[in-house]
């Protein structure tokens, strides 16, 4: 009775964690419950089919280890970094691993974003702002990446997201997830606290939560061309003023018929040659604006592989 | 005719000829109208003192001639061939100041009349913005008078050399090498022409700048002078001598020479004239009369001077600005420029973010 009694317990126990943080259950998408989005996008057939590819689960989870990549301990922990990170940003954030045999890097990017579109993520938020880590564990190609949507694309530009990245690339790479996620969230933590990334200050969102440039007038660049554009004219109207000129020719008074070049010669006297290399830029450029997922809504961010 | 030693006739404003208004009991310009007593006159390092006029050391002399009208004297100075009698306004003309060496071999006669002359002035404000109001007024329009420049016309043949250095560039590409290859050279170009009719103005009361200005004269209806054509204008005869005034049509012409042998160094880059050696010769000249509708307009106590080519029309004179206007434009200008710059990077960006 007793050994019943302390098994019908742990088993009580066990499910209770695994209801608070669990990360492998999923929920149907059907018609009824719009396929399981509550979020503002219009549900079109192109939508529903990504939808339907996507895992349906408890936004309240936060934690997905599909992979099965930390310890319980892990996602406790790492649950209780993602609260205070949520409770300091107000974003939500979200830890997805998961194995998706991909060709291209925009495939993980398309995987996270749909995983955080389609699901209930951000609902309290404008914009459906917060955060989502993406681990792969693809064995030919392992890759992670940190996406960003809503208001959090104004904190964290490519150039924060590199040094995050590159902060983490060591551990994940030696499976070393903990550490490398405990200092992810303490380091955007400390980007968030020091206020919106200054590289995309003239950047603002629009009613879908894309990145998209703000209308900054160009003042010094109009009153410059004004300025310009104004002396141009004052000098050409005022030059009309002023017809008297002193004549320094007398073409008109040539006989054209009669000039005659009677000697022409041309000495060449000497020559150098110079060259140069035209050198070819590898550099990426970096593209401020943001993309758009299929839901139509947009986040911003990238990964590694690794 | 009694030479009489007078006082320096040279208006304080413009630098044309005063005379003696008895009516006025002042001296009068007979170019812009200015008037002067003698104490007036002492004030200006050109007039003489009542001490200077003692000595008589003023070098202009004028004459007196008699009206074959009404009898009533009339004063010239020595360069005036025509005027009017002040008091019957008949035309006299001087005779004798156009004969012999001061006898021009050629005139064209006037083709525009006044009343052309007094239009074109009047056509001056169209198209200027910064015209100030009463420029074309009516105080202004009557001054407008129909005057014989005298002008000397040469025949020049220029001839000689010039040197240019310049240089050739040839740009071609391999690979990701652009190579260029700059060569240097010395051209020479010897060569010689003719210049017919060359005018230059031969009285130092008229400008230069605007005698040019209102070239050139059709020489197809210069014809033989005749003292007949001077009848209702003024006329002036030459006080710069043909020695004196050629340089002006050398420079001219060796100017042209220059730049058509400079031409014929086609194909080559950066050029510029190291030596010139280019000498004119005088074939010819004659001493013409050529007409020209002059006035001179007092705009905020500075003297404008107009002129209209008498044959072909050509009107021309620096118009004065009114600063306010300008400032006035300027600002508005400015202003609307600024907010169609801004309006349209708006328009733009709103494009853009639609694409």
């Amino acid at each position: 009775m007793r050994k019943k009694y302390l098994f019908i317990s742990f088993l009580f126990f066990f499910i209770f964690l695994d209801i608070t943080y669990a990360s492998t259950h999923q929920m149907n998408r059907t018609e009824e419950n719009n396929y399981g989005v509550n979020k503002k996008w219009d549900m079109n057939e192109e939508r529903i089919r990504y939808a339907l590819k996507t895992p349906y689960v408890d936004a309240r989870e936060k934690i997905y280890d599909f992979s099965n990549i930390l310890t319980n301990e892990e996602e406790e922990e790492l649950y209780h970094l993602i609260l205070a990170y949520e409770e300091l940003t107000g974003f939500s954030l979200v830890f997805l691993s998961d194995n998706i045999s991909y060709s291209s890097d925009k495939k993980n990017e398309d995987y996270a974003a749909d995983f955080y579109d389609y699901n209930d993520f951000g609902l309290e938020n404008s914009y459906y702002s917060g955060v989502i880590i993406f681990r792969n564990t693809y064995k030919a190609d392992p890759y992670y990446g940190v996406y960003y949507f809503g208001e959090a694309q104004l904190y964290y530009s490519e150039e924060r997201n590199n040094i995050l990245l590159d902060s983490i690339y060591n551990d994940f790479r030696s499976a070393n997830y903990m550490e490398g996620l405990e200092r992810l969230i303490k380091d955007m933590s400390n980007y968030y606290k020091e206020g919106k990334d200054p590289y995309i200050k003239h950047y603002t969102l629009d009613e879908n939560g894309v990145l998209i440039k703000k209308y900054v007038p160009p003042f010094l660049l109009a009153t410059l061309l004004s300025i310009i554009l104004t002396v141009i004219f004052l000098g050409i109207t005022i030059s009309k003023n002023k017809m008297v000129k002193k004549a320094v020719v007398a073409t008109q008074y040539l006989n054209k018929e009669s000039v005659s070049i009677t000697e022409k010669k041309n000495q060449f006297l000497h020559s150098h040659v110079t060259h140069y290399t035209i050198s070819t830029s590898s550099g990426s450029s970096f593209s401020r604006g943001g993309h758009s997922g299929s839901s139509g809504g947009g986040h911003s961010g990238g990964g590694r592989h690794g | 005719m009694a030479r009489k030693k007078a006082l320096d006739n040279k208006c304080p404003n413009c630098g044309g000829i005063v005379l003696f208004q008895p009516s006025l009991k002042k001296f009068k310009c007979k170019y812009c109208d200015g008037e002067f007593s003698l104490e007036e006159f002492s004030k200006y390092t050109n007039a003489s003192s009542v001490k200077n006029n003692n000595k008589e050391m003023d070098e202009t002399s004028y004459d007196t001639y008699t009206c074959s009208d009404c009898g009533a004297e009339i004063v010239a100075d020595s360069e005036t061939a025509a005027t009017f009698c002040l008091y019957c306004g008949n035309t006299a003309i001087l005779k004798n100041k156009l004969s012999g060496r001061f006898a021009p071999d050629y005139i064209i006669p006037f083709k525009k009349e006044k009343k052309e002359a007094i239009e074109a002035f009047k056509a001056l404000s169209k198209g200027r913005l910064f015209v100030p109001k009463d420029f074309s007024n009516e105080s202004n329009i009557e001054k407008i008078r129909g005057i014989y420049i005298p002008f000397w016309l040469y025949d020049v043949f220029v001839n000689g050399s010039i040197e240019v250095d310049a240089n050739r560039v040839n740009t071609w590409r391999v690979g990701d090498t652009v190579y260029t290859k700059t060569s240097y050279y010395k051209l020479y170009r010897t060569g010689n022409m003719h210049f017919f009719k060359v005018p230059v103005d031969g009285s130092t009361h008229f400008d230069n700048a605007i005698m040019n200005t209102i070239e050139p004269f059709s020489y197809e209806e210069l014809i033989p002078y005749n003292h007949g054509y001077l009848a209702g204008f003024f006329a002036e005869k030459y006080d710069v001598n043909e020695q004196d005034a050629f340089p002006d049509a050398k420079t001219r012409c060796l100017e042209t020479a220059k730049d058509i042998l400079y031409n014929d160094c086609v194909g080559f880059q950066a050029k510029t004239v190291a030596k010139n050696n280019l000498q004119t010769k005088v074939e010819s000249n004659k001493y013409v009369l050529l007409p020209v509708w002059m006035v001179n307009v007092k705009y905020k106590d500075k003297l404008y001077l107009f002129a209209m080519n008498g044959q072909t029309g050509e009107f021309i004179g620096d118009i004065p600005l009114d600063k306010k206007k300008v400032v006035f434009y300027a600002i508005l200008l400015f202003l609307v420029l600024f907010f169609v710059i801004i309006l349209i990077s708006f328009v733009l960006y709103w494009i853009g973010r639609a694409s």
